[in-house]
């Protein structure tokens, strides 16, 4: 399986008359864009804006960030927008260094799961540097759900907005040539090298906490084996919108992947993804998970692995189940996790663990706090929602003392952030 | 920088020269300048002096804790530093609480900065990290050198008011929290270079320690003390007289076990105290004030309990290393288990 | 070794002056010894008097072995 990543670099995006790519500048017909998203009863009042790297803008309420790709021949995002047909070889365009940025207000009126999320991006100021989505130059989404519309039937019409508006985008490159295409693919040069898999969890609790292989949630999924390059084509989709979960732009730009490919046939053979499903809501389910994982790694004779999780609580217990069950085979495993060590940095940075994760790279202490300065533009709502703003009476916009928690993806748990913490 | 760092160094009576263990119960003093290792403190400070060393005896400080440190605190006071340096107390149990102490007073009460050094089993380590910094140093005063260089390094930088980095950079023992900074790899990266590493057998430094918690969970209380065995153990020093199998006085690698047979109440001359740590006087004395068998005994005559078990155990719980005594306790429990003891009563100093 | 014992199953107390140090290993049963040269004892009496005193201590101790407890407990100080 071979794919060519064909990539077009944006430095900026604006509004004109036509929407096309022209040399770097990313230009948007905003009528054009919405009268393609905006045929959907389901949603309100919606709007496109754009921000760029730099700019005093706040967005809140995010939900998503998709980047903009492309298949000439078709099959992006597969399941929402082409058949589920698998993904990952020929041709891909992309446009490097923008993204659509999906955010939304819920209704109010229903509890549990299905209340409000929040994520947000500063694209300037002390934010920008922890936060996905502040070096992107990006198309805004915002709108609100239509009345009497449950929060699960507009969130299904927004992703698809959202995924449209990506292809959309990228179909400017579809008569350009790029001068940088980067391969993938899997090639023979690396045998004899440690032989390593990546046990991908994605989460899937039910809507607005699910996750999309090939169109369809991952709910007890048992453990599968994938190519690297279906990612890359969009064949996980998020529907994740809970504090640090994985957003669609890096289920396609998965930095594990990429750190993969980049060793592979020099130090080690990247041989595949197991993709398990976090947040098993049984015993029985996440023990059956972590033996499914392993013994997919065995048959692979696996030297190695790198296990990611999603979400929170019920997904660490997985994850380390998984990093157990591996250890037990012989083989060796190396956990990325982010930490829950309270708003002191005090607390057991760990909801479970197992002595066998004897390696843990660290994505931060998501419950810091982060002190932002007043900004001259907010977008995507008007109040921050949920606990974890200190502040809530505040406009958005002014001043405010929030939790890393909601700083877009700063604590990214499939390891795409520079962050960590550091023990005192 | 300025040249002129105004230093005062906290101490101990036996660093002070005023004498061992038998000088232990002596009052605060001040000395002009350097005292004992603050001169060599001093020689590798370059941008400070010590203008004054506080000392007092580690029984003083650690019995009366709150007149010794407001006595302790005013004669710093008076001598107007700009950082407090404390030990290094090594593994000396009671002059690593001392300076844990000192140093926290120092922080809350001056607003001064303070730092000490001790081994890492010092139990001023557990009860002070957490509030001040402690640079950790080797068992014994053999390894003043190496102890003195990363204290003044670490004082020289929280003198000059510099903002104190990740505890494995800066050399402390870590205050038990952690904070989040950027890397210069992303988490992935970092994720497959720790892989590659393991992979090869080498030695991984993960980013987060499982950490630890070491509980136990009770066991089930005794049910019927009448007709329950209990043994006496004791970290408090309490052998046969002339102390027959030369058990050390502190730092123990061993204990011993003796027998209580037809001995109903300990005295001065049957045994002795030899534990490191305290002044035997008391305790030479009185045995029973520290392994209180004679009351044992009483509870056995009346019925209270069933009996006492005819031997006990001892060791020196003096700067212990944390995996000596659990291995004592391994050692000592399964005898305690073959003897079918029901209890234990325990004392320490 | 307090807590070694305990771990074997078998309930333990531990007399000692230095509270703090017993919680932070994380020692079950603690009680609060008179002095640090003497934790079942106390010089300042008389003899007579001194082991009343002792007996009371060890009664309590005894008392807190009969406890059933389901974490660290410090159990009162003796007067």
């Amino acid at each position: 399986m071979k794919l060519e990543l064909a990539k077009f670099l944006v430095n900026k995006i604006e509004f004109g008359e036509k929407t096309e790519y022209d040399n770097g500048l990313l230009r948007v017909n905003k009528e054009e864009m919405l009268g393609l998203i905006g045929e959907d009863y389901r949603i309100e009042n919606l709007d496109v804006d754009i921000t760029n790297p730099g700019d005093s803008v706040r967005i809140i309420h995010v939900l998503d960030m998709v980047e903009p790709r492309f298949k000439p021949e078709g099959g992006i995002y597969p399941g929402f927008l082409s058949p589920p047909h698998t993904a990952g070889s020929g041709r891909t365009n992309c446009l490097e260094g923008a993204a659509v940025v999906l955010t939304g207000e819920y209704s109010k009126t229903e509890k549990g799961l299905m209340v409000s999320r929040e994520g947000l991006i500063d694209m300037s100021g002390p934010a920008a540097q922890y936060c996905l989505g502040a070096k992107t130059h990006n198309l805004v989404i915002t709108s609100k759900a239509a009345a009497g519309i449950s929060n699960a039937d507009y969130d299904a019409s927004i992703r698809l907005a959202s995924l449209k508006a990506a292809n959309y985008l990228a179909e400017t490159t579809k008569e350009l040539i790029s001068e940088n295409i980067e391969t993938y693919e899997l090639s023979d040069t690396a045998e004899g090298l440690p032989r390593v898999a990546y046990i991908y969890q994605i989460q899937s609790q039910g809507a607005l906490l699910e996750t999309f292989v090939y169109g369809s949630d991952a709910v007890n999924l048992v453990p599968t084996l994938m190519h690297p390059n279906e990612f890359m084509d969009g064949a996980v989709v998020s529907g994740n919108h809970s504090m640090q979960t994985v957003p669609t732009y890096i289920h396609c730009n998965n930095p594990v992947i990429e750190s993969l490919y980049q060793r592979h046939g020099k130090d080690l053979c990247f041989v595949g993804i197991i993709l398990t499903e976090g947040h098993g809501k049984t015993t029985f389910l996440k023990e059956r998970s972590a033996s499914f994982a392993a013994k997919i790694a065995r048959l692979l004779d696996i030297d190695g692995v790198i296990l990611t999780q999603e979400g929170a609580g019920m997904s660490m217990i997985d994850q380390m189940l998984a990093c157990r069950e591996c250890e037990k085979q012989g083989i060796k495993s190396v956990v990325i996790t982010y930490e829950i060590g309270g708003m002191e940095g005090n607390d057991v940075p760990l909801i479970d663990s197992v002595p066998e994760a004897n390696a843990i790279v660290s994505t931060g202490n998501r419950e810091e706090l982060l002190d932002l300065p007043a900004v001259e533009k907010l977008l995507g709502g008007k109040y921050i929602e949920g606990a974890f703003v200190l502040n809530e009476q505040t406009e958005a916009s002014g001043a405010i003392t929030v939790n890393f928690t909601i700083v877009y993806s700063s604590t990214n748990q499939a390891g795409a952030m520079k962050m960590r913490a550091m023990q005192y | 920088m300025s040249q002129n760092i105004r230093i005062v160094h906290y101490i101990n009576q036996f660093f002070a020269g005023i004498g061992g263990e038998d000088k232990a119960h002596v009052g605060v003093g001040v000395r002009e300048g350097a005292v004992g290792p603050g001169r060599l403190i001093e020689q590798k400070f370059s941008q400070g002096r010590i203008v004054g060393t506080v000392f007092c005896g580690d029984n003083y400080a650690t019995e009366n804790p709150l007149d010794a440190m407001n006595e302790i605190i005013e004669a710093i006071q008076n001598l107007e530093p700009d950082i407090v340096i404390a030990g290094p107390a090594f593994n000396a149990g009671r002059y690593g609480m001392a300076c844990g102490m000192v140093c926290e007073a120092v922080v809350e009460r001056l607003g001064l900065p303070a730092v000490t050094a001790m081994h890492i089993e010092n139990p001023g380590v557990e009860l002070y990290r957490s509030k001040i910094y402690i640079v950790p140093a080797g068992a014994s005063a053999a390894t003043m050198a190496d102890a003195v260089n990363p204290m003044v390094e670490l004082a020289a930088k929280l003198a000059a008011g510099t903002k104190i980095g990740p505890a494995d950079v800066e050399g402390y023992i870590p205050q038990g929290f952690r904070k989040n900074a950027i890397s210069t790899q992303n988490a992935a990266e970092r994720a497959v270079d720790m892989l590659l590493q393991k992979l090869k057998g080498e030695q991984v430094k993960t980013e987060l320690p499982i950490p630890v918690l070491d509980r136990v969970v009770p066991p089930e209380p005794i049910l019927d003390l009448k007709s329950a065995t209990i043994a006496l153990v004791t970290e408090g020093g309490i052998v046969p007289a002339g102390n027959p199998d030369h058990l050390e006085v502190g730092r123990s690698t061993r204990w011993a076990k003796y027998s209580l047979v037809g001995i109903v109440d300990l005295v001065e001359k049957s045994h002795d105290a030899i534990h490191g740590g305290y002044d035997c006087f008391y305790a030479n004395k009185d045995p029973d004030r520290v392994l209180p068998v004679d009351v044992m005994r009483e509870f056995e005559a009346e019925g209270y309990i069933g009996k006492l078990h005819e031997t006990y155990y001892v060791t020196c719980g003096m700067a212990s290393y944390v995996a000596n005594c659990k291995r004592f306790g391994q050692e000592i429990g399964k005898e305690l288990i073959e003897a079918k003891v029901d209890a234990v009563i325990a004392t320490g100093t | 070794m307090s807590k070694e014992f305990e771990r074997l199953g078998i309930p333990t107390v531990f007399i000692t002056s230095l509270i703090s140090v017993a919680k932070s290993i994380g020692v079950n049963r603690i009680m609060k010894g008179s002095g640090v040269m003497h934790p079942v004892g106390d010089p300042k009496l008389s003899l007579e008097r001194e082991k009343a005193f002792r007996r009371r201590l060890m009664e309590a101790a005894l008392e807190s072995l009969q406890t059933k407890i389901n974490e660290q407990v410090i159990f009162g100080e003796v007067l």
